[in-house]
């Protein structure tokens, strides 16, 4: 080991360190014992270190306790400047539907109330549906009309947007649509959402004693937003 | 080094012609770096001062022969050979079981005559000057890390520094230490720790 090597790898400091490997200690070593300017910067060093060890275990007894560890980025986040903002936040919101919104939809869902509706006739009963007039968010019902023709085990409904774009699928057993006389119609509950206003469609599908499933029809209602 | 620039040939008669003069500063150098070696690696300071010993012994004769040290330039690596061999030797001798005993793992401080004294207090002077001109934080990863033996990369993460910090730190602090030796030496007689 070269002199300049010692001193631009800081190797006096890495060894009081103690970061060494065994290797490059020995080699480090075999270099102070002959490079009396590393040996001069070794000594200070070991001399500085030694009372250092001194001068702070006597300043220790005066010293404050370490402080704590560095907040890992998680921390950062329970830190009482932003849970406590949050918690009363939280728990503003949680009251208000407890006493306001809660009780809201529950009253709605134990008491009577009328939904808008209309029928919609499946592949050969008809055509367009009616319309249904409803308010912004609200639900409403279809009636389906579902021809029982063929043999299938269950019905799928499948209600599309104006857009074409697929809203909701639900299934019907299709016991209940054999033993119901073809005038017969499916009451589906449509949850309240934010709908825009147009033609919708319903596609029925009818799954096979095989597996498969086959288009049985498809109808359509007018959705009227007020 | 104080009346010779490196060891050289002349030096070499000299240590050879058993000049008092020159083997006192032969043993008094390669004590304190064969000291800073040892420490380490022995568990206690009888075993440093007997090793140091052996190895003292050991030159002296080497040098006496006649196929013995000719290169007065290789001096150092000769004597960090022999301490090499001496160290393996004691370790063959050692009896297992005491090698990991934790109550003879520390070296307690040896009889010192007045002027070491005098020239300890003078160096923890200086170095509790140093200390004090550093930041509180430094001051403390130094006290954790040399003091507590604390493990250093948990040190440097709760100080939220890197582990090159702590070398430019422990580099700084010991330049400090050599200027101020070197412009105030401690000791009634002013001696230089260089």
């Amino acid at each position: 080991m070269e002199h300049d090597e010692a001193v631009r790898l800081q190797m006096t400091e890495q060894y009081l360190l103690d970061e060494l490997s065994p290797e490059a200690r020995e080699e480090f070593e075999e270099h102070y014992f002959d490079c009396h300017e590393c040996a001069v910067d070794v000594g200070a060093g070991a001399a500085f270190v030694e009372q250092s060890k001194i001068v702070l275990g006597e300043k220790a007894a005066v010293l404050v306790p370490r402080p704590a560890p560095a907040p890992s980025p998680w921390q950062v986040w329970f830190r009482p400047a932003l849970v406590l903002p949050v918690l009363t936040m939280l728990l503003a919101v949680v009251t208000y539907q407890n006493f306001v919104s809660v009780p809201k939809l529950l009253e709605a869902a134990n008491h009577p109330h009328e939904l808008a509706w209309t029928t919609v006739n499946i592949g050969t009963l008809g055509a367009d549906g009616g319309a249904i007039p409803v308010r912004s968010g609200e639900g409403f019902v279809l009636l389906l009309r579902i021809p029982p023709q063929g043999n299938y085990t269950s019905y799928t409904a499948e209600l599309y947007d104006p857009n074409q774009k697929l809203e909701w699928t639900v299934t019907l057993p299709a016991t209940v649509a054999r033993d119901t006389s073809p005038r017969d119609r499916r009451a589906v509950q449509v949850p309240g959402a934010k709908r825009p206003p147009g033609t919708y469609s319903v596609i029925v599908r009818g799954a096979t004693q095989g597996g498969g499933s086959e288009e049985v029809g498809r109808g359509s209602f007018e959705l009227q937003v007020q | 080094m104080e009346f010779y620039d490196e060891f050289d040939d002349d030096y070499l008669e000299r240590l050879r012609a058993d000049e008092y003069r020159t083997q006192k500063h032969f043993v008094g150098y390669f004590s304190k770096l064969l000291l800073i070696k040892l420490k380490p690696r022995l568990r206690s300071r009888q075993d440093v001062e007997d090793v140091q010993q052996i190895i003292f012994a050991r030159f002296f004769q080497n040098l006496r022969k006649e196929n013995g040290i000719r290169d007065a330039k290789c001096l150092g690596s000769y004597v960090n050979s022999i301490c090499n061999n001496v160290l393996l030797e004691h370790y063959r001798r050692r009896v297992p079981e005491q090698i990991d005993d934790p109550i003879a793992n520390t070296i307690p401080d040896p009889g010192k005559n007045a002027e070491q004294i005098v020239v300890d207090e003078e160096t923890k002077r200086i170095v509790r000057e140093i200390l004090e001109s550093l930041p509180e934080r430094d001051q403390r990863i130094l006290r954790e890390v040399f003091l507590e033996e604390r493990d250093k990369d948990e040190v440097c993460k709760d100080y939220g520094v890197s582990r090159s910090y702590l070398r430019v730190l422990v580099l700084r602090a010991k330049n400090k230490f050599r200027e101020k030796m070197r412009q105030d030496p401690p000791g009634p007689k002013g001696k230089a720790a260089d």
